[in-house]
């Protein structure tokens, strides 16, 4: 496997104290990368349930079902809070699609 | 120079907020290939929710609602709205699931009505016409 590597201008004071604590910088960057992937994907995961929750399935189900079956979007339109559920659908799919983004992130990590 | 994704949402805020007295931004976030963004807005005795996702190709989904007591009064979007793809295909209208495609709701969601794309500007001028 090629790993591709960059040069990045860093604060020599942060090299200096790298080294005195013995802390390898790849690791530590790695070690940050991990936390802040973790929190993007619990913000998305969060998200997602919540829509998960007020329609009861998951994205793939409802797009579908919203573009093909009126009955089901009528049956939709009779609750007052999923009124707008285009709006509701748009938010999801972008949620949905972080969620994917950050999973695929962690999982690029975890094989590292 | 092409007008970056933060900066369309930010003139559909800005536009908003020069017109109406209570902007509340629900959601306003900036990713890589895309951006959303969601208002809501008390007008008189209506509430208008704002709701836009651009994406860098250029593509765009939005839904502007106005809403009084929890009924719709008048709604424009592009979603893939079985009843909208129906008046546009026929009985063919699944084929084309994927489809955006632009209509008016009108009171109650009773009727939908196929239209040209709109963009915040044209929706605030409906409510200035007819709200």
């Amino acid at each position: 496997m090629t790993i591709e590597m960059m040069t990045v201008p860093v604060n020599k004071e942060y090299i200096y104290l790298f080294e005195q604590l013995q802390v390898n910088i790849e690791e530590a960057l790695r070690y940050y990368a991990f936390e802040r992937v973790q929190k993007k994907l619990l913000q998305a995961e969060k998200r997602t349930q919540r829509w998960e929750k007020k329609y009861g399935c998951s994205y793939d189900l409802f797009a579908y079902r919203t573009a093909t079956d009126m009955a089901y979007v009528e049956q939709l339109e009779t609750e007052s809070d999923k009124m707008d559920w285009e709006g509701d659908l748009m938010m999801w799919e972008v949620d949905a699609l972080e969620l994917n983004k950050w999973r695929n992130h962690l999982q690029k990590l975890w094989k590292e | 120079m092409a007008e970056s994704l933060a900066e369309t949402l930010e003139r559909v805020i800005d536009l908003c907020q020069q017109r109406f007295e209570t902007v509340q931004v629900i959601r306003h976030d900036v990713y890589d290939d895309y951006a959303v963004l969601w208002l809501e807005i008390e007008y008189k005795v209506y509430l208008l929710r704002i709701r836009e996702v651009v994406r860098r190709d250029g593509s765009r989904k939005y839904a502007y609602y106005a809403f009084q007591d929890s009924q719709v009064v008048g709604g424009f979007d592009n979603a893939a709205d079985p009843r909208a793809l129906q008046k546009k295909y026929g009985n063919a209208y699944t084929q084309h699931r994927l489809e955006p495609i632009p209509h008016y709701h009108t009171r109650d969601k009773a009727e939908v009505e196929l239209t040209d794309e709109i963009h915040c500007i044209d929706f605030v001028q409906w409510v200035a016409d007819n709200l």
